[in-house]
């Protein structure tokens, strides 16, 4: 099988070099190309662990819990700005709406149990339009047992309807809160299919669509010093033009 | 009662598995552990449609016979255990066979050899 497998919301950060190194020997163990997380180091703590590293891709995003739309309109702003992308925690309908309204959100992450919520077809409509990828958070199946597990099972396949008709993007994950919550890329594409996940549709969740948001980051970026003066032009397109 | 002939036998495939814990699981911790696993998750006739069976079981690697159908469903319910025998544990699928022979060639012996590749976290 093909390499390339992205597990962009982890939200757990190794305290210190030795945690990372075990964590980072873990997903590379489990095959991963690169691991997202979503925790706000500090810089001195990016230099101090993240800088010999050279086997795995590291990103780290930021993950956004704002009730106010507002507040959050200027969070996002900001976070794009410092993080390599960001995830926008959902809840209320009003907040759904004006996440999918605010630009620079990457990844829109559902809780799950939510009476007044959760995606309808409004939201998936919007986040399809904007380019924002649903997050499909697979650890509540691997934490939860009976009652609560039938219910995230029922709301997960929900949620892929919607995100068929409405080609939204996906990103599966395990949602890892620890080291130990860390699944391998095959185990969560069989985690996936419990609630009618294809194998093709888990793939490319785990692979293309994690790699066009760090992508679609990484082009936008340049160097301190250097600007973009005019658009490339391609030498078939010169020819055409002559 | 006279084994049946191959050709009758139930077909079945090997899911290769390593644990990964802190400190090292018995056996029997570990097939509690699965058992409740697939029961929570398929019930008991989903579980009995497995056909699970922990086959050798040594230096936290082991090997698993399931239904030739249901390796899917075993892997999703092996990676819903969260902790053996009272402390947090993944169970990581290495890869899967048709044969014990051919999984103990391909993965086993492998692993001994590399021992230091074994993750303990």
């Amino acid at each position: 099988m093909v390499e390339g497998y992205y597990d962009l919301c982890i939200r757990y950060l190794p305290e210190d070099k030795e945690a990372m190194e075990k964590f980072l020997l873990l997903a590379k163990h489990f095959g991963f190309k690169g691991v997202g997380i979503t925790e706000s180091p500090n810089k001195e703590y990016i230099t101090n662990t993240c800088l010999y590293n050279t086997f795995l891709d590291i990103f780290f995003g930021i993950e956004i819990d704002e009730e106010n739309p507002g507040k959050l309109y200027s969070q996002v702003s900001r976070g794009s700005r410092e993080a390599n992308y960001v995830i926008v925690k959902g809840g209320s309908d009003k907040l759904n709406r004006s996440v999918v309204d605010t630009p620079d959100v990457n990844i829109l992450s559902l809780p799950f149990g939510m009476k007044e919520g959760g995606l309808d077809h409004v939201i998936a409509k919007s986040a399809a339009n904007r380019g924002i990828a649903l997050e499909f958070d697979v650890g509540a199946l691997i934490r939860y047992r009976g009652g609560k597990r039938v219910h995230v099972i029922s709301e997960l396949k929900q949620r892929l309807m919607l995100a068929r008709k409405f080609n939204v993007e996906m990103v599966l994950t395990a949602g890892a809160r620890s080291i130990c919550d860390m699944r391998s890329p095959r185990e969560l594409i069989a985690l996936a299919s419990l609630f009618g996940m294809t194998k093709e549709e888990a793939m490319k969740s785990l692979r293309d669509t994690p790699a066009s948001i760090i992508k679609r980051k990484k082009t936008n970026e340049f160097i301190e010093g250097v600007e973009l003066i005019e658009e490339h032009v391609y030498p078939e397109k010169q020819g055409e033009s002559c | 009662m006279k084994v049946l002939p191959p050709s009758l036998r139930e077909r079945k495939r090997y899911l290769i598995i390593e644990i990964i814990t802190e400190h090292d699981v018995s056996r029997e911790e570990l097939i509690r552990e699965i058992f409740a696993a697939t029961g929570s998750l398929y019930g008991d006739i989903g579980s009995s449609e497995c056909g699970l069976k922990l086959l050798n079981f040594e230096k936290q690697k082991g090997i698993l016979r399931c239904s030739h159908m249901m390796t899917e469903k075993t892997r999703a319910a092996l990676a819903t255990i969260t902790s053996i025998g009272g402390q947090r544990a993944i169970v990581h699928v290495l890869g899967i066979s048709g044969t014990i022979k051919g999984a103990t060639k391909k993965y086993i012996q492998c692993a001994t050899i590399s021992e230091a590749e074994h993750i303990n976290i």
